[in-house]
């Protein structure tokens, strides 16, 4: 099976904020394998690393030692990213266009011609349901459109991996349930997933492998079916076990009965 | 290429869909027409002083468009997130730089060409038009805006609100413009060490003075030989190549989150 | 619900207290700007920094003279403050210093200095002054540095010379002049040239001579305090002598012979003077 995604002992450090104050490390000897087809969960609490992962494998940061790779070529060259599509969190797109206009715009930087690119944008406006609301400017729409406009900018290459941060973060259930229909129906094309989310039901219903990060270290990883069998609960108590939150919840609720 | 040009025509897209370039012309144009109605002692025939004025517009409104133009590109990029999926694309942050610097030059040169046919017609109206030397006012401010958008596109990547930088870009090339090329001779006139330091600033600073040619254009003097104007298009060239590259220097490393 | 009573009363009291200032500002203004006799739009753009403004638009009168040709504090000579040289004629004294001194203003740059060496290329550098035909250029600077600052004299004695001289217009000169009177009432060059005015182009001797006697009283009254080497003779000559040409074509010419002989005194050439005086002698035998 070809190996989409891979870190190699991946290490990411960030400058003291003031002087005498330490480096911070964001992430610590970081190693992943996303493999082709899969949908892959990167979980872990606020401030985990979960982001500078990302942002390396986007060539957004440096990475202070290790490497990172995708499609086998190292993320730093600007032609790893030919066959990705990201989905950043909460993103306002140019206001002035209008969602034909943005996923033009993308296209041509794909170097897609135009018979191309108005194939792919008629695709995409239907499968993200904004063939409606095409001519409309970007600053009309509602947030869950705004999400799904952004939807269809990642994948107007028609990638092969597919990298979401928090997809559904702030969409109402009808939103988010549109999202995950959205990846499911990816995940049938055989396209690879690879998303951040807190929402763990949401994990544990479309993704075939996750990774539990924690202080920037690798804590878990595995199918989840397999997870959920080692650890004998679902995945949110897997992750507040690990991130210690739930230790000190059980403390917590002795000390209110005694 | 492609990418470059795509985000180009992002950055002119929205010149024109926004209200700056509009309000700028509609200023001139009244202004202009209210001069131009205007009698002194009699004479209704008085082109120099009317001249003088709609220049004067032209100059301000285009540095203005220059200035503000370039300084929103970089923080409303980061401010809105868009920056994200922009760089996810297989686009380098030097290709986003030129993107921006070629959109904000070629947007200004779109704007200069109306104002200046404005200025034709306004002239035409009360004497023989020297359309050669029109061509050539028109080219050596749209070379000067070259370098005062490099400015800004540079100020916009080391100062965080593009207000600040704005303003700092209209004092830098109002204090040029007005001062610029008389720090020789200011120079000659001081002790040491501020002659020294006078003269390295009179030989490091673009002298954008020289692409002023409203007296000659008002007055209906002959501009300077092609040739000369190829020369200061080539100096021109210089200073945005060191500008560019100096903003990229700053970019290449600065993180991207606001 | 007290909290906003609270502050609809004082949003009340903000609003009384903005109308009762406007009302008790907008008298004293309307006062300021009738004692100031000024209440045109540009008066009111420029407020107190208008005479700077009335000054640039002066100089720039002068710059449109010179087709743009013109230096700056930065350059070797200083900028002319007297512009009489504008009203000057060709070959006259006052032209030809004037001519050394704006022919001459661009210094050559060191040969090191490659900027201000290139530089030139791109500058107006041939001293030139603009043809009568397009004389007309400088009056709409001139009319509003006359709006912008009333007190300057020279204004409106540099356009009313442009007006009558050049473009033909004495009307309108005298319009000018008669403004500039109103706003300076003793200028004694204002008066010496509604003098000049009326005899020479009006054609009113007879005004004229009373225009130029109140002319010679007020140069009195204004130079005699100064010192002997600071007066301004020159002009005090030019008033004799047309006061003289004024008596002439009244019919007075014993007033007038009277008055040449006065003006010889003046005069850096006082056998032309003279040449007049026995003029007028020969014709009264």
């Amino acid at each position: 099976m070809e190996t989409i995604l891979e870190t190699k002992n991946l290490r990411v450090e960030y400058r003291p904020q003031g002087r005498g104050q330490p480096k911070k490390l964001a992430v610590r000897d970081l190693n992943l394998k996303v493999e082709a087809g899969e949908v892959f969960g990167f979980l872990g609490p606020n401030g985990a690393g979960k982001t500078t992962t990302m942002n390396v494998l986007l060539g957004f940061v440096n990475a202070t030692s290790g490497a990172a790779y995708l499609f086998g070529v190292d993320v730093r060259q600007p032609i790893a990213r030919q066959r990705i599509g990201y989905l950043p969190e909460l993103t306002y797109y140019y206001k002035f266009l209008t969602a034909e206009e943005l996923l033009r715009f993308y296209a041509r930087i794909f170097g897609m011609s135009r018979a191309q690119a108005d194939e792919r944008i008629e695709e995409l406006l239907k499968l993200v349901e904004l063939d409606s609301a095409r001519k409309r400017p970007i600053k009309t729409y509602s947030k869950g459109m705004q999400q799904r406009v952004g939807l269809a900018q990642a994948l107007i290459n028609d990638p092969d991996l597919l990298i979401l941060d928090e997809p559904t973060s702030g969409l109402d259930p009808l939103g988010r349930m549109k999202v995950r229909e959205i990846i499911q129906r990816l995940k049938n094309e055989g396209k690879t997933v690879f998303f951040s989310s807190h929402e763990l039901g949401e994990v544990e219903t479309v993704c075939d492998r996750v990774a539990i990060i924690h202080q920037g270290e690798l804590k878990v990883e595995g199918r989840v079916d397999d997870l959920v069998e080692t650890h004998q609960g679902n995945l949110e108590k897997i992750f507040l076990s690990i991130v210690g939150y739930e230790g000190r919840s059980a403390v917590a609720a002795a000390s209110v009965t005694s | 290429m492609t990418t470059i040009l795509a985000i180009a025509g992002l950055v002119i897209k929205e010149l024109y869909r926004r209200k700056d370039f509009y309000v700028l012309l509609v200023m001139t144009v009244v202004i202009t027409a209210v001069s131009w109605l205007m009698n002194f002692f009699g004479e209704n025939n008085i082109v120099r002083l009317l001249k003088s004025i709609c220049l004067m517009l032209i100059w301000i409104s285009a540095l203005v468009i220059a200035v503000v133009t370039t300084a929103r590109q970089i923080p409303a990029e980061r401010e809105s997130r868009t920056i994200f999926p922009l760089l996810a694309k297989p686009v380098t942050r030097r290709q986003v730089l030129m993107g921006k610097f070629l959109g904000c030059w070629l947007a200004c040169g779109i704007a200069l060409v109306v104002f200046y046919l404005f200025f034709g017609i306004v002239t035409a109206t009360r004497e023989h038009l020297a359309v050669t030397e029109l061509i050539k006012g028109f080219w050596l401010q749209w070379v000067m805006l070259a370098i005062v958008i490099g400015l800004a596109l540079l100020g916009s990547i080391v100062f965080a609100a593009p207000s600040s930088n704005s303003t700092i870009c209209f004092v830098v090339v109002g204090g040029i413009l007005f001062l610029g090329g008389h720090l020789g001779q200011v120079a000659m006139h001081l002790t040491e060490p501020g002659r020294t330091i006078v003269y390295a600033v009179y030989f490091l600073i673009p002298h954008l003075e020289w692409y002023n040619q409203r007296e000659a254009l008002v007055n209906d003097r002959a501009l300077a030989a092609w040739s000369y104007c190829a020369l200061a298009t080539a100096y021109a060239a210089v200073y945005v190549a060191a500008l560019l590259q100096a903003t990229w220097l700053v970019f290449r490393r600065k993180t991207l989150n606001v | 619900m007290k909290q906003a009573t609270n502050q609809l009363l004082i949003l009340i009291g903000l609003v009384v207290a903005s109308f009762s200032g406007a009302a008790w500002l907008a008298p004293q203004g309307e006062a300021v700007a009738a004692s100031e006799g000024q209440g045109s739009l540009l008066t009111l753009l420029f407020g107190e920094g208008r005479k700077v403004v009335g000054s640039y638009f002066l100089r720039q009168a002068d710059v449109t003279f010179h087709s743009g040709y013109y230096p700056t504090i930065f350059d070797g000579a200083q900028e002319p403050t007297d512009r009489r040289y504008m009203t000057s004629t060709e070959g006259s004294p006052e032209d030809e210093q004037h001519d050394r001194e704006m022919d001459n203003f661009f210094k050559e740059p060191p040969r090191w200095d490659l900027i201000a060496r290139f530089g030139r290329h791109f500058m107006i550098t041939e001293h030139t002054h603009l043809k009568e035909e397009n004389q007309r250029e400088i009056l709409p600077w001139l009319k509003l540095s006359a709006e912008l600052d009333p007190q300057n004299v020279q204004t409106y004695t540099v356009g009313a010379y442009f007006l009558r001289a050049h473009l033909h217009k004495p009307e309108q000169a005298e319009k000018f002049l008669r403004q500039g009177l109103r706003a300076n009432p003793n200028s004694y060059e204002i008066l010496y040239e509604l003098g000049r005015l009326n005899l020479e182009n009006l054609k009113n001797p007879f005004r004229a001579r009373n225009l130029l006697g109140k002319a010679l009283k007020c140069w009195d009254q204004e130079e005699g305090q100064k010192p002997e080497k600071e007066r301004n003779l020159y002009t005090k000559e030019e008033i004799i002598t047309h006061l003289a040409l004024s008596e002439k074509e009244a019919g007075d010419i014993p007033k007038a012979i009277e008055y040449f002989e006065m003006a010889k005194k003046l005069s850096p050439n006082p056998q032309a003077i003279q040449n007049w005086i026995d003029e007028l002698k020969h014709g009264m035998r």
